[in-house]
């Protein structure tokens, strides 16, 4: 026992040194504990201020779609719309009834033409504005239809396969999920050069998943974050700011054989459509 | 000589009330956690009393004394840290070192020699309580980070722990290394950061932190003009 040996000074010594070791030790941990929480707190603090920028960057990005659809909506109405029923009003003026029958049938006739060409453009807007297919047959049925239309074209080859939809999602999530799709087609069909599109669905737990695939040039979840937080890719914004609405996620990557690209979007299924 | 001897009683004195004080702070208190105050509560009464006897019927008993007094204050502190910590998992470790410490306490007890205090004990107790504080903090890490740290009672509680054990962690080690004379010129010394604790104790008794920075920013909804209709006027 080397302190039964040693002599009482030294033991003094001993006693003195390490205590006050300790004490030093016991207040150094006490407010390397507050400075580190405190330096935590400030780096969760910066976190949050830039989930905030990036909060308003998407809401920015929500308004100036919203207002482009506005535009876009008032354009249609405007250039096409207008004029067309600016003509059947052509046709149909006050100098008709003085005209000859074949002249009046004549005008009648091309009225009638306009007036089914305006009713054609309307319906075209409202159905841009909510696909009727969606509203009244679903995800799945909608989806079906506008592959189909994109096939059609010969331009693309676009096929699609739901593995499991028996109970439909919400009325809003459904049109939230087909505008993501509606998006993600749109931008595939303007940047990727793809020769197909493929799209499959299925329920995994309590998540719902839809997933396409294209051979074009594409883009990787780290991409996505990139464009996310700079000014440009409005679309992909917008997607960001519809899927955080259905606590959904989307994840981008390239499939391990390097031959195509995945885009999966994620988001929890609710309870069965009535 | 003899104003240093007044000055160690006063001392004595200034412990053995802070710790009684604990008690009757009780009353005032407007913190939230009862269950805490009342642990705090009676841990000063029970050492109030310790300590104002033990001196009397020490000598005799000295050994159960000291042994209950180990005890006892780990028990407590065990208590304290039972009830900061939240994890389930974190606190049934802390019962399992608690149970590992009683039983050896016990142990010890029978096979030890008496001796000025219990060393091997203390240190013992010392080293658990010291890594019932790095879980305590370890879990506060993982939770709460809205706040500073020092904004939580339980924090200075902890410090108050850590600070009196530590200071006093050398002393008890060589307690028994050392002479009569020599014990009880330092004894005393141990005082100061137990008179420390014992007010950190008493602050979170009387309901520290004493303004709420939560409470202060969240306004009530009925408090934010033409946001509710007027019933009345309908």
């Amino acid at each position: 026992m080397f302190f039964l040996q040693a002599s009482t000074n030294k033991v003094s010594f001993v006693l003195f040194l390490g205590t006050v070791g300790m004490v030093v030790l016991t207040v150094a941990l006490i407010i390397f504990i507050v400075l580190h929480q405190r330096r935590v707190m400030k780096f969760n603090r910066k976190i949050q201020k830039m989930e905030e920028e990036q909060q308003k960057i998407l809401l920015n990005a929500s308004i100036r779609l919203q207002e482009e659809e506005r535009q876009r909506l008032a354009a249609d109405l405007h250039d096409d719309a207008g004029p067309l029923l600016a003509t059947a009003r052509l046709y149909l003026n006050e100098n008709l009834v003085n005209q000859d029958k074949a002249t009046q049938l004549q005008s009648i006739f091309q009225a009638r033409q306009i007036i089914d060409d305006t009713i054609q453009l309307v319906r075209n807007i409202s159905h841009s504005l909510m696909p009727p297919t969606l509203k009244n047959f679903g995800l799945e049925s909608a989806i079906n239809d506008l592959f189909q239309k994109i096939s059609g074209s010969g331009t693309i080859n676009a096929s699609c396969r739901f593995h499991d939809y028996k109970d439909r999602l919400k009325e809003e999530k459904e049109l939230i999920v087909f505008r993501v799709v509606q998006e993600l087609i749109n931008n595939i069909l303007k940047h990727s050069s793809s020769s197909f599109i493929h799209l499959t669905q299925n329920v995994h737990g309590d998540k719902f998943y839809l997933r396409i695939h294209h051979d074009g040039r594409g883009i990787v979840q780290a991409d996505f974050e990139k464009l996310n937080k700079s000014n440009v890719g409005l679309g992909l914004k917008n997607i960001t700011s519809r899927l955080r609405v259905v606590q959904g996620t989307i994840n981008f990557e390239k499939d391990i054989s390097q031959t195509y690209y995945k885009v999966t979007i994620e988001l929890p299924k609710d309870e069965a459509f009535e | 000589m003899v104003k240093i001897q007044t000055i160690e009683k006063l001392f004595s004195y200034i412990l053995e009330y802070s710790y009684l004080a604990l008690f009757p702070l009780l009353i005032l208190s407007k913190s939230r956690n009862k269950s805490l105050n009342i642990v705090i509560g009676f841990y000063g009464l029970t050492f109030f009393f310790l300590l104002h006897y033990f001196n009397d019927i020490g000598r005799s008993i000295g050994q159960i004394i000291q042994t209950i007094y180990t005890l006892l204050e780990f028990c407590f502190f065990t208590l304290i840290f039972l009830i900061i910590i939240q994890k389930k998992n974190v606190r049934n470790l802390v019962i399992i070192f608690t149970v590992i410490f009683i039983a050896f306490q016990f142990l010890y007890y029978f096979i030890s020699e008496p001796q000025k205090i219990d060393s091997i004990p203390i240190g013992v107790e010392t080293i658990f309580l010291f890594f019932f504080a790095f879980l305590y903090f370890q879990q506060f890490f993982k939770h709460n980070l809205s706040k500073n740290i020092y904004e939580y009672p339980s924090f200075w509680l902890v410090v108050g722990i850590l600070l009196y054990l530590g200071s006093a962690f050398f002393f008890n080690i060589l307690a028994n290394e050392i002479t009569k004379q020599q014990f009880l010129k330092y004894w005393h010394y141990t005082y100061i950061p137990e008179i420390l604790k014992n007010l950190l104790f008493g602050m979170i008794v009387l309901g520290y932190p004493f303004k709420d920075p939560e409470v202060k920013q969240i306004s009530k909804p009925t408090d934010i003009p033409n946001l509710d209709m007027d019933m009345d006027m309908i």
